[in-house]
């Protein structure tokens, strides 16, 4: 896998000589008409960009390639993988950005003690959290380190919105949580309670027979919200609720692409499009004077039908609530 | 090297057991987000969406059933490109892919929930035993082309999984009834619910139906034939889930089926079956899941024969259409009865030798064990070991009492690379090996390349082979006399050859799958090229026997090379309209050794080789068109066309046909209750020839009810 990276970034050096080659050609010919532009202001509006990433697997590199195929227009940049720790340490030090992609490049980039801008992409707010405390301490401290970390999770009250616009009726909401996002139950039921509807919340204890304990909450609920947990709880848990949802023909939103190709009947989900729009719209603006690191939630979302579950259920999807990587109006 | 491929699954799921990574310290991270939820895994046995499977497949789901006009199971495979299906008499149905499918489809593999109901006692799946309805199945996964690599042998043309229902999906009684003409009706009732930390559904149907009218037929006239059938089952399925990572699947059932044995003899036949599934599946961690599946299959049957004593045999057996004389009369210059029958003929008793009935039992133990592997980046691994046991005792088959029965053992290895974004590698492996014989190595490969979100090109190729089943190695039907004790064969009907060998193919493919419109419009192409050789037959051998001048033996008799195209096209763009086209071109070239005609001069004999051109229908095309109105009313409507072809090499052809079905059926819901009322007609106008001339497809209309409650 190592030598698709290398692959890569000889690739991408092949393509800087070229672009290089480009902007001499470019430059004899302005100096040729006379027009005296000047050289510093061009290698000036050249960035160059340092994109790390976690892992050499598909839902990272494509990320960076919808990132790279706009980047790359006006601009230099680099692909390193988190574990090439010698070629990162070198190019740390050439580059103007960092753009990190996942928990563990975030984390590598932080021991390196980067000085220059970092946005974190690709990233669930707890993750950034925990890191933000190992290794500055507090979040604020992080942020005026030069971090600006774009989160993954979408808020929950987008789920929300979006189950009120499906269902008008729905007056009952389940929702389920596991170990790594109990402590957001308060905060969940307010949003439910906000909205004037009531919530049915389960944490799931993974040591009990789950059918058991999803069962009563799916069954009286009138749309049912499972919020992504451990990859465990959420690989393990899926089939369960989506059979009982059937049973009991009760709507899921999920929170993925793959949990409606599973079953559900919606999700709200960050898509790689939406990451890469976003990452690219902050890269604009991260170099503005008057720029402040902060952090941003999902700007954009993917909200995504399943069809065949809508029929199953004889709901009728109202066309404009698809929405591809688009601003969430929800 | 053996023994490390086989400690490798346990050794992985054992180093499973100590990861607990980020997740322990209750951090939720992006791939946790990412995580796979299960999709389409029949293929590899690897979660996989159809975009990265090594082969060509076809959905059946819950709407597309709803939707069609299948009024049993086989009718729905009519929705598959390059499916052939067929009914040698009105209860013995056949479905085959691309390749002839003659009195037994021996190369289709058919689960019901991952459990095989391939029948070895008769080397073909019989449908009337599976006991699942049409209402019981949430989908069908078929995989176009062989499936060896992942499914093993049985799977060598095409495999079919049938996803039945959970127990957990249903709640509540349902009940139902079917009645038609010719003689239709079938009532089933179903009952789910959860019985503490168990979910439970029981199944019982009962329908009968007097098949083909054979009357008409010339021949058959006024004689009593019938193919009618007269089916019961009862199905249990169990689901215990102790806690988040184990999940425990169980399944019992029982049918009893009174029909007949096959066409132009129309004798009854009566099976008794049950079977027993088990399935633990654990999800180790992030990375590993396990899974344990055991079962048995058991079958047994009584056929009906003419019973005969030895002086009719010689009639039976000897008649002669053109001058009325027995074998033994005509042929006496040739024919030498042995001595010892003669005296029997001559003053021994006239003893029965074919007996009025026929007991057969078949008997299946299958265990697997199955780990999947997602610890690598980009690199997926699905292994599994397995071992069957397969035994039978049937006196027709085998010449006399006894039991024959094998052991085969299996690994299974399937992987999958993520290259690039773009491209996606499969290789696949089955190595399989029966007891005191050679194994075989079976595998293909494949690359998936996405253009786009919207287009993904296939190039695959696969090398597959099947073994004989223990019926087609050891069949030896005979007719026998008992002479104080010493059995003196009469009469040979079947005997297998000595030197059966395994079956080859070669198979290479390009697919297309087209998603557009949000996956609303999807196409599917197929073009393919097949070698299959060694296929196994029955040819005819001279054989001089005191009633007789030929064999059938059962051999490695055919090879055909095929090659074509096939598509299909789905479009849903709303939950009204449903649309489901699918067309298949095929040619078909190949000899079948056909052996001794004894018309031919004695020159010649063993050398009559058969032509396999238009063994198979060259074009066959379905549309499937389903519209639901506002208030709940559904119409749809079918066309399928089979063009003409040869039921056997060297049988005249069939006339192509062309049949329209429709469908109108309408549900009302109340709080807790539902009820839906249909009207399927199948094949609106005129009669048509269903795959022998004698069999003749008429007109069929069937009012259904069916009454729900949560």
């Amino acid at each position: 896998m190592t030598k698709f990276m290398h692959i890569r970034i000889i690739l991408n050096k092949v393509g800087k000589i070229f672009n290089l080659s480009c902007l001499c050609v470019l430059m004899c010919f302005l100096f040729l008409s006379a027009n005296a532009a000047s050289a510093s202001n061009d290698k000036g509006s050249q960035t160059h960009a340092l994109f790390v990433l976690s892992k050499d697997s598909t839902s990272y590199t494509h990320v960076v390639d919808l990132i790279v195929a706009e980047w790359a227009k006006n601009n230099q940049y680099a692909i390193v993988l988190k574990e090439e720790q010698n070629k990162l340490e070198i190019m740390l030090d050439k580059t103007d950005i960092v753009i990190s992609f996942g928990t563990s490049a975030a984390e590598t980039v932080f021991k390196n003690k980067f000085k220059k801008p970092h946005i974190v992409t690709l990233i669930t707010e707890s993750s950034f959290d925990s890191l933000a405390k190992q290794y500055f301490g507090t979040e604020a401290v992080a942020l005026a380190a030069g971090i600006s970390p774009i989160l993954l999770d979408q808020p929950f009250e987008r789920k929300i919105a979006l189950a009120k616009k499906l269902l008008p009726k729905a007056s009952r909401v389940g929702v389920m949580l596991g170990s790594a996002t109990k402590e957001k139950i308060t905060t969940y039921n307010n949003s439910i309670i906000d909205r004037k509807m009531k919530p049915q919340t389960l944490i799931i204890d993974a040591g009990k027979n789950p059918v058991r304990q999803l069962d009563p909450i799916i069954k009286q609920s009138d749309v049912f919200i499972p919020v992504a947990d451990s990859h465990l709880i959420n690989v393990t848990t899926a089939k369960w609720i989506l059979q009982l949802s059937y049973r009991y023909r009760v709507p899921v939103i999920g929170y993925s692409s793959n949990f409606v190709d599973a079953g559900a009947l919606a999700s709200v989900y960050s898509s790689a499009e939406g990451v890469a729009k976003q990452t690219l719209e902050l890269l604009g603006t991260v170099f503005h004077k008057d720029y402040t690191h902060t952090v941003h939630s999902p700007k954009f979302c993917t909200v995504k039908f399943n069809t065949n579950v809508a029929w199953y259920l004889n709901l009728t999807i109202p066309d404009e609530l698809a929405i591809e990587a688009g601003r969430c109006e929800l | 090297m053996k023994d490390n491929s086989l400690k490798l699954p346990f050794l992985m799921v054992a180093l499973s057991a100590s990861t607990q990574v980020f997740s322990a310290q209750g951090l939720l991270t992006e791939e946790d987000i990412f995580a796979e939820i299960d999709s389409v895994t029949g293929v590899t046995h690897l979660k996989q969406s159809l975009s990265q499977v090594p082969a060509a497949v076809t959905i059946i789901d819950r709407r597309t059933i709803e939707a069609s006009t299948a009024l049993n199971l086989v009718d729905l495979f009519r929705l598959v490109p390059g499916f052939q299906v067929y009914f040698l008499h009105g209860n013995k149905p056949g479905v085959t892919y691309h390749v002839p499918g003659g009195d037994y489809s021996r190369r289709l593999e058919v689960k019901v929930d991952g459990r095989s109901v391939y029948e070895p006692l008769l080397s073909s799946v019989e449908w009337n035993t599976l006991g699942v309805d049409i209402d019981d199945i949430e989908y069908i996964e078929v995989v176009r082309g062989s499936n060896t690599a992942a499914d093993g042998s049985n799977a060598f043309i095409a495999s079919f999984n049938i996803v039945t229902r959970s127990p957990l999906a249903d709640a509540g009684t349902k009940f139902s009834v079917q009645h038609g003409n010719q003689g239709i009706k079938s009532r089933a009732i179903s009952h789910s619910s959860q019985f503490d930390q168990l979910a439970t559904r029981f199944t019982l149907k009962a329908s009968e139906n007097n098949g083909f009218d054979l009357e008409d037929y010339p021949d058959y006239a006024g004689k009593d034939f019938s193919d009618s059938a007269d089916t019961f089952t009862i199905r249990y399925q169990g689901l215990w889930t102790p806690s988040v990572t184990d999940s425990i699947n169980f399944q019992l059932g029982t049918g009893d089926t009174k029909t007949t044995i096959g066409p132009s003899d129309y004798k009854k036949r009566h099976w008794k079956n049950k079977y027993q599934h088990f399935n633990w599946k654990r999800i180790a961690n992030e990375w590993s899941d396990v899974e344990l599946v055991l079962y048995h299959n058991q079958i047994d049957f009584v056929d009906n024969d003419d019973p005969y004593d030895v002086a009719t045999a010689l009639y039976l057996y000897g008649a002669d259409e053109e001058d009325g004389k027995s074998l033994h009369q005509r042929m006496g210059g040739d024919l030498v009865l042995p001595s010892n029958i003669q005296q029997i003929l001559g003053s021994g008793p006239n003893q029965i030798i074919a007996q009025p009935t026929y007991a057969h039992f078949s008997d299946r133990w299958d265990a697997e064990l199955r780990s999947n592997i997602y610890s690598i980046d980009n690199l997926r691994m699905s292994l599994a070991m397995g071992s069957r046991h397969d035994s039978f005792e049937t006196e027709l088959f085998l010449g006399g009492p006894g039991q024959v029965s094998q052991i085969s053992n299996r690994l299974n290895a399937n992987l999958e690379w993520t290259a690039s974004d773009a491209l996606t590698i499969n290789l696949g492996n089955a190595l399989e090996k029966i007891r005191n014989k050679d194994n075989t190595n079976s595998y293909r490969a494949a690359a998936n390349y996405q253009l786009s979100k919207k287009h993904i090109f296939r190039l695959a190729g696969s090398h597959s082979y099947r073994d004989p089943t223990l019926l087609e190695v050891n069949q030896n039907s005979i007719y026998t006399y008992d002479n104080q004790g010493e059995k003196i064969t009469l009469y040979t009907r079947v005997k297998s050859d000595n030197d059966i060998a395994t079956e080859k193919q070669v198979s290479r493919e390009i697919g297309y799958l087209g998603l557009f419109d949000d996956k609303k419009l999807s196409l599917d192409i197929r073009i393919f090229d097949e070698e299959l050789t060694n296929l196994i037959g029955e040819r005819r051998e001279r054989f001089l026997g005191p009633l007789q001048d030929s064999i059938n033996i059962i051999d490695n008799t055919e090879n055909v090379k095929l090659k074509g195209i096939e598509w299909q096209l789905q479009y849903r763009p709303t939950n009204q309209l449903l649309l489901s086209l699918n067309h298949s071109y095929l040619v078909a070239e190949g000899d079948s050794r056909y052996g001794y005609d004894k018309h031919d001069d004695a020159a010649s004999e063993n050398d009559l080789i058969l032509d396999l051109d238009k063994t198979v229908p060259e074009n066959m095309a379905n549309l499937l068109v389903s519209y639901e109105m506002p208030g709940g009313l559904k119409f749809s409507g079918s066309y399928h066309y089979k063009e003409g072809y040869k039921p056997k090499p060297g049988a005249v052809s069939l006339p192509s046909h062309s049949r329209f079905d429709l469908k109108a059926s309408k549900r009302w819901f109340s709080q807790s209750n539902w009820m839906e009322l249909s009207l399927t007609a199948q094949n609106v106008g005129d009669d048509y020839q269903e795959h022998f001339s004698f069999n003749k497809f008429e007109s069929l209309y069937v009012l259904g009810f069916k009454l729900g409650s949560n």
